[in-house]
């Protein structure tokens, strides 16, 4: 392997990395807060995507200026998700918690198939194809923007929870929901919070996937095994986690599939996955134990 | 009261045995085939989810080893398939160690992530794997019924080679619910560390189960690959694990009737939901089954048997013993 | 003849944090011992070292001649050591019947010797008439009863008794310290921590006093209670004055 293609691919790697950090950042703020796994996940990406489809097609909205309806768009989503959904699982058994959201991803795509029909649809804009030359190095502008983006959700996610007392007031929810509750935090309106915002989070990743990716009903579960990787690799509830992470099996994912067969890549991440789990459940970031306290 | 469950149990016998010969309707004989076999899978799949409360949706796993592993046998060794299951559910049993020693220390939504990502596993090799498997293309047997083959030209013969397998299964898990060994997978269930504390090796029992359940799930898909005649990689996909799951949740979770019923209900309301449905709007099907799932899982989360239950608790709990203790427990904590 | 409980040196650390430091204790068969101790100073930990649910950083524990430290807890009831938990941990949606029956299964094969053997437990528990009642709606105090009904039918030869009662009205205990005697006299040797400090001087043939993570007295209860360390340290001023 030449030092150009190295360079080459670990750029490539970087990148979908971003891509990666960017559509995991939503769940592991959900489950290091909530404590659930939205399996759904995958679907509210789809939503994000094909409302930024929508904007982008329909109305002639620069792809970007989109995000500005998208990612309110899924917050509220969210927050009418929590209250009929996701609110009448707490406490419950792990059972429920896992197949309201398998339910809902079922209903999801059902409802987009309904709404889009089962065509695969992409947009093709001068910007969606721009590129950046760097020397002999080329990259996407989507995949760089997509990655900026990334690390500025995080960034900001951290300001928020750090600096700010509704930040502080999630992190005391994460810590320990009752004695949150001793301390006058308003523990469910907490929970909606931190649901509209993964959300909302997770909507803005739709949005900048659209001009990288292409959109059908299915869309979310080629993404929510990676994100799920992603997370229990970096640590399930941590912001830092799902960065590293990311960005880790977007590596891992350019190179192998330069190594070995293309087709065997997602298989090469499910292994990692496995590994994770049994070496080190609690992930690169998390919290020792925290597999086993959704119990 | 007693009477009443007795006629209910003839009543339901009778059914099972004459069900399928009352119609010549094909689609409706395939459901009757279907219940029993998506029956059977869902009680192999209670032992280890409902009896010792490991979620998890890898199940297609292990069908798809029995399917996959009969046919080939068959295929490129001329095995009778009803070897073949046998050695299919070995095979199942083999992965399930493996896979069981990875994930048996894991809970809740953990477990079933990594069963999901097993299963997942499985089916990019099944695709990619093409010189064994026949890859993306699938795998077609060619239909020669003898019983030998373990192929009928009769649905009818198909469902009672389903039938006797639910039977047992189903007597299988009604037997290990009142023996030591159930008991063991509830007390785990409920608390590992009380479970630990009275003398029983938790993994041990959880694995047991792993096994059990991986062998029975493996049967039935052997006998699926025979009664289809055609599968692709496709038979490892998180939707069949997550249906095989449903069943025996909308049924009643860690109870014997539970998976069956539940598969009677959601069988046929899938085969009507895309035979009525599903030619008038695409999606709008999976759509009202979705919907219909979320609303039993909230409503009804301990399954459809908890709404029928009250028929037969005749002596079981006497009300009499049980109020005022709950009443107490309201009053002191 | 040799203790039936022999804790040699046994430390436990968490970290930095020392839980329980080197202490040397025997349990003489037949006995009742007392643990107690100002909350914090390990009581629980050194249950949990003893019955396989901690691993000890040093020393160790050796149960009717056999080294039972660090091994897992299912062997350590097997070997003949039952415990109760200071949290409750129910099997909350089986009866109390079913309940101790998972531990009478442990020396009962089949379910219907199992079923006799739990039985007659409860009776010994007096709470045969709870016997179809599920766990979840049981009281506090009838959770932890059952908690000791449990344990008792692994037909252990030590029985570890982490508060069991707590939360008793004052009235009640005098019916769980014969509950507890009688077990004794069946044969079972009781270790046992509690706070309420008339039940541990009541039925306690020796007390032993942990402070800090440290064995700070070791005698009779009235030698304890005399003891002005363990009066500084734990029952105070003015139980001195009473004593």
């Amino acid at each position: 392997m030449t030092f150009q293609l190295f360079v080459q691919l670990l750029a490539a790697g970087v990148l979908l990395g971003g891509v990666y950090a960017l559509i995991s950042i939503g769940l592991t703020l959900i489950f290091g807060v909530m404590r659930i796994v939205n399996f759904a996940h995958g679907e509210f990406l789809m939503v994000g995507m094909y409302l930024a489809y929508y904007l982008v097609t329909a109305m002639h909205v620069n792809p970007y200026l989109a995000l500005v309806v998208v990612a309110p768009g899924l917050y509220l989503f969210g927050l009418l998700v929590e209250m009929a959904i996701i609110k009448p699982t707490i406490g419950k058994s792990d059972v429920v918690q896992v197949f309201a959201t398998v339910g809902l991803s079922i209903v999801l795509q059902a409802a987009a198939l309904m709404a889009f029909s089962a065509n695969v649809v992409g947009l093709n804009l001068p910007i969606t194809n721009a590129l950046i030359h760097l020397g002999w190095l080329t990259i996407g502008v989507p995949q760089v923007l997509a990655f900026v983006a990334a690390m500025l959700v995080a960034a900001a996610l951290f300001i928020f929870l750090g600096r700010t007392d509704v930040g502080r007031a999630i992190r005391a929810t994460a810590q320990d929901r009752s004695a949150a509750a001793l301390m006058g935090i308003d523990v469910p309106a907490i929970y909606r919070l931190t649901f509209a915002l993964g959300s909302a989070m997770t909507g803005l990743a739709g949005g900048l996937l659209m001009p990288i990716y292409s959109v059908s009903p299915d869309v979310g579960t080629q993404f929510v095994l990676v994100a799920f990787v992603v997370v229990v690799l970096g640590g399930m509830g941590s912001v830092t986690g799902a960065l590293v992470g990311g960005l880790l099996i977007g590596i891992v994912e350019t190179f192998s599939g330069f190594v070995i067969d293309p087709q065997w890549k997602a298989a090469i991440y499910f292994v990692i996955f496995l590994i994770v789990l049994v070496v080190r459940p609690a992930g690169l970031f998390g919290m020792r134990g925290s597999e086993e306290i959704a119990s | 009261m007693r009477i009443a469950k007795y006629l209910l149990l003839a009543i339901a016998i009778v059914a099972a045995l004459a069900g399928p010969l009352i119609t010549q309707n094909s689609f409706l004989r395939d459901l009757w085939v279907l219940v029993a076999m998506w029956g059977a899978v869902a009680t192999a799949w209670n032992l280890i989810g409902g009896y010792a409360g490991g979620l998890s949706l890898g199940h297609a796993a292990f069908f798809g080893i029995g399917a996959y592993t009969s046919s080939l046998l068959y295929l490129d060794l001329h095995l009778s398939p009803w070897l073949g299951a046998i050695a299919g559910g070995l095979v199942a049993v083999l992965s399930a160690l493996v896979i069981g020693f990875i994930t048996i220390r894991l809970r809740g939504p953990f477990f079933a992530l990594a069963t999901l990502a097993f299963a997942a596993i499985l089916g990019i090799a099944a695709t990619n794997l093409s010189a064994l498997t026949h890859g993306a293309e699938g795998m077609t047997i060619p239909f020669a019924p003898a019983l030998r083959n373990a192929i009928f030209s009769s649905k009818v013969d198909y469902y009672y080679v389903a039938l006797a397998l639910l039977l047992i299964y189903v007597a299988l898990t009604w037997w290990i619910s009142v023996s030591r060994f159930g008991y063991y997978l509830i007390a785990i269930r409920e608390n590992e560390d009380a479970a630990q504390a009275l003398g029983i090796d938790a993994l041990r029992v959880k694995l047991g189960a792993t096994l059990l359940s991986a062998f029975m799930t493996a049967l039935v898909g052997s006998f699926y690959a025979q009664y289809r005649l055609f599968f692709e990689p496709s038979i490892f996909a998180t939707d069949i694990s997550v249906q095989i799951a449903l069943f025996a949740i909308i049924g009643g979770l860690g109870t014997v009737w539970g998976p069956l019923i539940g598969a009677a209900i959601l069988v046929p309301l899938t085969g009507e939901l895309q035979s009525f449905l599903g030619s008038a709007l695409p999606g709008i099907d999976a759509f009202v089954y979705g919907a219909l799932l979320v609303l039993a899982i909230l409503f009804v989360p301990n399954g459809f048997v908890s709404l029928i239950r009250p028929l037969f608790a005749g002596k079981r709990t006497p009300p009499a013993t049980r109020q005022p203790v709950e009443a107490e427990a309201e009053a002191k904590t | 003849m040799s203790a039936l409980l022999q804790l040699r040196n046994v430390e436990k650390r968490f970290g930095g944090l020392q839980a329980v430091k080197d202490v040397t204790l025997d349990v003489e068969p037949g006995e009742i011992v007392g643990l107690i101790g100002p909350n914090g100073a390990g009581k629980t930990t050194l249950f949990s070292c003893i019955a396989g649910f901690h691993r000890i950083t040093k020393g160790s524990i050796v149960f009717d001649g056999r080294e039972i430290g660090n091994r897992p807890a299912f062997e350590v009831c097997r070997a003949g050591v039952a415990r109760t938990f200071q949290v409750v941990k129910p099997f909350a949606r089986m009866t109390a019947l079913q309940s101790v029956m998972v531990g009478s299964f442990l020396r009962h094969r089949d379910a219907a010797s199992a079923r006799r053997a739990a039985l007659d437990v409860l009776a010994r528990l007096r709470m045969e008439h709870l016997a179809d009642v599920e766990a979840h709606s049981l009281t506090l105090v009838l959770k932890k009863r059952l908690e000791v009904a449990r344990a008792l039918a692994t037909e252990p030869r030590l029985l570890l008794l982490d508060e069991v009662m707590a939360g008793l009205s004052p009235g009640e205990v005098p019916e769980l310290l014969d509950v507890i005697r009688a077990i004794n006299a069946g044969g079972v040797t009781v270790l046992f921590v509690e706070h309420i400090m008339a039940a541990v001087m009541n039925i306690a043939h020796r007390v032993v006093v942990l402070h800090g993570g440290e064995l700070l007295a070791d005698g009779t209860p009235a030698e304890v209670s005399r003891d002005p360390q363990v009066i500084a340290a734990y029952l105070g001023e003015e139980y001195a004055a009473g004593a």
